[in-house]
């Protein structure tokens, strides 16, 4: 039902790209008018939403510790898991980052009887992941060579190994099929797992057809309904130039770029903001140095505690009569 | 009754495996998923202690073995049917899906009249026993449920739960 | 299907047999209110409690009731709360923001795995709430409302966090899995800070937390109870050991003020780790003493409110400092460890009164505390033994074969992994660890923290506690395990009852229990008994032969 919902609103999103780019009033709501929007609703809400947890106090320092803490000389502690330097926080969200650290955890390789070895399927939930985040990389830094003249030499270095094995013409990038790939695979996880079935919102479909949608036009565009890269180029470098041409590239192109238009903006309004967050969530950016640095709590306001005299007058009987010292007699 | 015998034992594993889905959709389906997957016994203990457990209990069964066999298999899975949420009747009940297990894993042979009136005998046999099991499932229970509140009186008793 | 009887064979066609609905229920989770068994909810506070503390909406209700008895305006108190907290925690509101429901963290809580309840996958838990945040505080969610999982604040979601949020021992181990580190725990806290604005908590939580406030410990021990206690402890071990001990009790001037969780005062087997305690302290000849004032390590306030935590807490350096002491040294104990680490020093300090910890013994400095001026106890032994300051004789423990249960919160909280180890392999001959996936930083629960540990709820604890009863029964079945340890007072209590549930045979101990059993003190007697007064194994023996000779 929720997977229907976000479907249907993709479906929606298409056919209105479709339609404008037939209407030619319309080309200037879709060549200008949307990329700008997006781009503000984008800019506009990733500042808006970064700001507001950066003014947000952290009262306390919780790091989740996964590994031995640093305490005596001669036990070792874990650097990263356990970071007590800015160094190994530093490390240990590079590991996040880039490789997707906790969620490997989740792998678990069992010896069956028998000797038989079963991954689990929490593998490949690592392997997807990090499959349709690097392509997804992969693919926005090639796009640079639409926004750029001329193009910077690591654009076209990526793009060339990319396209490394020269399969039809133009060439094949793997990234885009493996895009695609971890997307379904991320997707079907989704329809097929009750687990994850029961677990999944409209939001959590909404961004994966919408890639998915993004990622098959794209993959049209270069290989079956060919576009022409000169007047999309134009296109782009109008837009940052702030002279946008209108001149439209065809239906397939006002969809594509109508859903990437949609994508930004949506952005900091979705769970897609987990690209910032994952930057600043206080169980991992912080450094477990709890006892050796106090940290300040910025709301940290008095609370009356019942202090020792209240405590000695409420039992000074009974700790004279135990012969336990007191303060007065 | 030998030919019900082989046709079952034929049919042991695919036997044990209906069983235990009968028994996992008594939890909710998302449940049951995770339940039927996670192949590790220390991430998942309750799956994979019925699993082992309803395979040994088919195979004594159909292996014709005597009662206190069941003790053990069925205490394995009683006892965490025990202090989920169920009511008595849902936690003891998994017993009878055996039966229904058995007559599915019959159901093509039972299609031909001829063939069901030789099996009716053993069956109506089989059927019997497993309704023995189930008394004993039953007695198996109630010591589970004791047991829990023997732990809550020694709690009370030990002074960690405090009156007023 | 309903004109055939279970005796004709049309009863069983194979077809409609077969069709188990394996498809989640049609509506969502978000409209099945939550069913409240016997076994698996807590008793709601006494208002007494409440009104001592001064806290929200006492009366007398149970969560039986269709009417919880709420103000009028309680959507509006939960509203203002819920902002407020947004305002004060990052933790809160990144964690609203940021799950992309991967699953990862679904199938790691134990009272999932245990029990199988849907809504104790740790997402779930937390999209109890963040459903609500989403509705009402964001612009998409008021605009789209259900569309993108969106919830309106109704008396079911009320009756839901009270049943899920105290279906959850803040431990953590969702945590560990989560790509962004989302820590439900830290939304349990939330959501219990805000159903205590409606008065809405459970007993076995705010008895401790009005006892501690009054008499400084949560069993409402009182300073000449204690003093009995201690030296009641103190003829026990005279008994085993032929060493007579004067428990020091608010002795100014002393240089440790030592502070455990009152547990350890309480029942079997805390006690034992308490001698050892206070074995330990008189063979090495630490200048240290009790506190009735500052008698509780632990702290129920953590399970309650920030606020509540910090009117606890602050006992502990309240009483250092008229003592007159150098540094603290704290007992074996979890969430009491929770507190110590990551709280205490933000809330209540700085302790500029204090010193960095130095052991006297070896003249180790313990860095890692600089600032809270607080060790613990097993860092402190494992010091010694390093250092070869203890006589110890492990064949004194050769009858136990040992496995060590990691709590919770030293673990994920503070990552106090190899010390217990190290003494525990000191003392030992027999020790066998757990399967990986379930020791460590990956530890499973005893099903009884943050404030779950009583007895009204005893099936949950036991579904909760499940996982660790199945790796401690393997290892009994492998290696003959008979003994647990652990570093923790609520492990003591609640483990005990697991462990004769999914492993019978199978005692709980303290770490330092088999410290103080393997320990030779100086003039000691021949010891023929373990703290428990148990006969040694072959003393009997070795008693019958050295008559003879
Ligand atoms: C520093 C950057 C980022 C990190 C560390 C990161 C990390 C992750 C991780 C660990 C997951 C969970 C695994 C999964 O559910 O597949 C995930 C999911 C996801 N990420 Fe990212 N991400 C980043 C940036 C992005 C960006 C820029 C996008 C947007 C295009 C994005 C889109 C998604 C989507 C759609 C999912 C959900 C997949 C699903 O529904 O199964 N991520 N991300
Ligand atoms: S692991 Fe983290 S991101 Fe994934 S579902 Fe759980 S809380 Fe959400
Ligand atoms: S903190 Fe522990 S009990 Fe709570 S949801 Fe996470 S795993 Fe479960």
């Amino acid at each position: 039902m929720t997977a229907i919902l976000a479907l249907g609103a993709i479906l929606i999103l298409i056919l209105l790209a479709g339609f404008g780019s037939q209407v030619a009033g319309l080309q200037v709501v879709f060549g200008v008018a949307v990329p700008y929007a997006a781009i503000a609703l984008f800019l506009g809400g990733l500042v808006f939403k970064v700001m507001s947890w950066a003014r947000t106090p952290v009262p306390f320092r919780i790091p989740t510790t996964c590994g031995q803490q640093k305490t005596l000389d001669w036990i070792p502690s874990a650097r990263f898991d356990n970071p007590h330097t800015t160094l190994g926080v530093i490390g240990r969200m590079a590991l996040e980052v880039l490789f997707f650290r906790s969620l490997f955890r989740n792998t678990k390789v069992d010896i069956r009887p028998g000797g038989r070895i079963i991954h689990t399927p929490a593998k490949w939930l690592w392997a997807a992941a990090l499959a349709f985040h690097y392509s997804f990389l992969v693919i926005f830094i090639r796009h640079l060579r639409f926004f750029t003249e001329p193009v910077p030499g690591f654009v076209k270095a990526i793009q060339s190994v990319d396209s490394f094995f020269e399969i039809g013409v133009p060439s094949i990038f793997l990234t885009s099929f493996l895009l695609l790939g971890a997307l379904g695979f991320l997707l079907l996880r989704r329809l097929v797992s009750p687990q994850l079935r029961y677990i999944s919102l409209a939001n959590d479909y909404f961004p994966l057809f919408l890639l998915i949608a993004i990622g098959t036009t794209g993959v049209l565009m270069r290989h079956f309904q060919k576009t022409d890269i000169e007047t999309i180029k134009a296109v782009a470098m109008g837009i940052l130039s702030f002279s946008p041409v209108t001149a439209g590239g065809g239906a397939l192109f006002t969809i594509h770029f109508f859903l990437v238009c949609v994508l930004f903006a949506v952005f900091p309004y979705s769970k897609l903001m987990h690209m910032a967050g994952v930057f600043m969530s206080p169980t991992r950016n912080m450094a477990n140095t709890n006892r050796a640095k106090r940290h300040i709590n910025p709301w940290n306001h008095p609370v009356a505690f019942r202090t020792y005299e209240e405590y000695e007058d409420d039992f000074r009987d009974k700790m004279k009569a135990a012969g336990i010292p007191v303060e007065k007699e | 009754m030998q030919v019900l015998a082989d046709l079952l034992r034929k049919n042991e594993a695919a036997l044990a495996d209906r069983w235990l889905e009968l028994i996992l959709a008594s939890y909710n389906p998302d449940t049951a998923g995770f339940f039927k997957q996670q192949k590790n016994r220390f991430a998942n203990p309750v799956g994979q202690t019925f699993a082992e457990q309803t395979r040994v209990v088919t195979e004594r069964l159909l292996a014709g073995e005597g009662i206190e066999a069941f003790q053990d298999p069925l205490h394995e899975i009683v006892r965490i049917r025990a202090i989920q949420e169920f009511t008595a009747a849902e936690a003891v009940g998994f017993v009878f899906l055996l039966k229904d297990a058995v007559r599915e894993t019959l159901a093509d042979s039972l299609r031909d009249e001829q063939a069901a009136r030789e099996l009716q005998a053993g069956l109506h046999e089989l059927e019997r026993r497993i309704d023995r099991i189930a008394l004993l499932t039953f007695d198996i229970f109630v010591s589970c449920r004791e047991r829990v509140y023997s732990l809550r009186l020694r709690e009370i008793r030990a002074g960690y739960v405090q009156p007023g | 299907m309903a004109e055939h009887k279970p005796d004709q064979m049309e009863f069983y066609k194979q077809e409609e047999l077969q069709q188990i609905d394996l498809n989640p229920p049609k509506e969502g989770w978000q409209d099945q209110p939550a069913d409240f068994r016997p076994g698996s909810w807590i008793y709601p506070t006494k208002p007494k409690h409440l009104e001592s503390l001064g806290m929200p909406n006492p009366r007398e209700w149970s969560p039986a009731d269709e009417d919880w008895q709420l103000p009028e305006n309680w959507q509006e108190i939960i509203h203002k709360k819920f902002k407020e907290l947004l305002g004060k925690y990052r933790s809160f509101r990144i964690f609203m923001d940021t799950c992309v429901r991967c699953g990862a963290c679904a199938d790691k809580c134990h009272f999932f795995i245990g029990g199988g309840d849907p809504k104790n996958m740790p997402v779930l838990r937390a999209e109890l709430v963040r459903s609500i945040y989403r509705n009402d505080f964001t612009t998409v969610g008021k605009i789209l409302g259900r569309a993108c999982g969106g919830r309106k604040l109704t008396m079911d979601v009320i009756k839901e966090w009270f049943y899920y949020f105290y279906q959850c021992t803040e431990c953590r181990r969702c945590s560990v899995f989560c790509p962004y580190g989302i820590d439900t725990a830290e939304i349990t806290m939330m959501a219990r800070e805000m159903l205590h604005e409606l008065g809405l908590g459970v007993n076995w939580i705010m008895e401790p937390v009005a006892n501690c406030h009054r008499t400084g410990n949560h069993l409402g021990i009182q300073p000449h109870g204690l003093k009995d206690t201690l030296e009641f402890f103190c003829e026990d071990i005279e008994d085993v050991t032929g060493i007579h001990i004067d428990p020091p009790i608010n002795k100014k001037g002393a240089e440790v003020l030592f502070v455990t969780p009152s547990g350890d005062f309480l029942a079997d087997p805390g006690t034992f780790t308490c001698m050892g305690y206070m074995m330990l302290f008189e063979e090495i000849g630490l200048d240290y003493t009790w506190s009735t004032y500052a008698s509780e390590g632990g702290n129920f306030g953590l399970f309650t409110s920030a606020d509540v935590m910090k009117k606890l807490n602050a006992k502990i350096y309240a009483e250092a400092k008229r003592l007159g002491v150098k540094y603290i040294i704290g007992g074996e104990c979890g969430h009491m460890w929770r507190v110590l680490n990551q709280y205490m020093d933000t809330m209540n300090g700085p302790a500029d009164f204090l010193d960095v910890p130095k052991s006297p013994i070896t003249g180790t400095v313990f860095e890692n505390s600089r600032s809270t001026k607080m060790i613990h106890i097993t860092e402190f032994t494992a010091d010694l033994i390093k250092h070869g300051k203890l006589k110890l004789d492990p064949k004194m423990n050769d009858h136990v074969r040992v496995t060590f249960h990691d709590s919770c919160n030293p673990a994920r909280a503070m990552g106090l992994l190899e010390e217990p180890r190290y003494i525990i392999n000191s003392v030992c001959n027999n020790f066998h660890e757990m399967p990986e996936n379930t020791i460590r930083e990956q530890t499973f629960c005893c099903g009884g923290g943050a404030g779950l540990g009583t007895d009204e709820n005893m099936e949950m604890r036991l579904r909760g506690g499940m996982p660790r009863g199945t790796a401690v029964r393997h290892v009994q079945e492998k290696y003959d395990v008979n003994q647990l340890a652990c570093v923790c007072a609520i492990d003591r209590a609640t483990l005990v009852t697991v462990c004769d549930y999914w492993a019978p045979g199978v005692q709980v101990t303290g770490v330092h229990e088999l410290v103080a059993n393997a320990m030779v003190m100086k003039g000691q007697k021949e010891r023929t008994m373990n703290l428990r007064l148990e006969p040694l194994p072959g003393a009997e023996e070795k008693e019958a032969n050295d008559g003879e000779s």
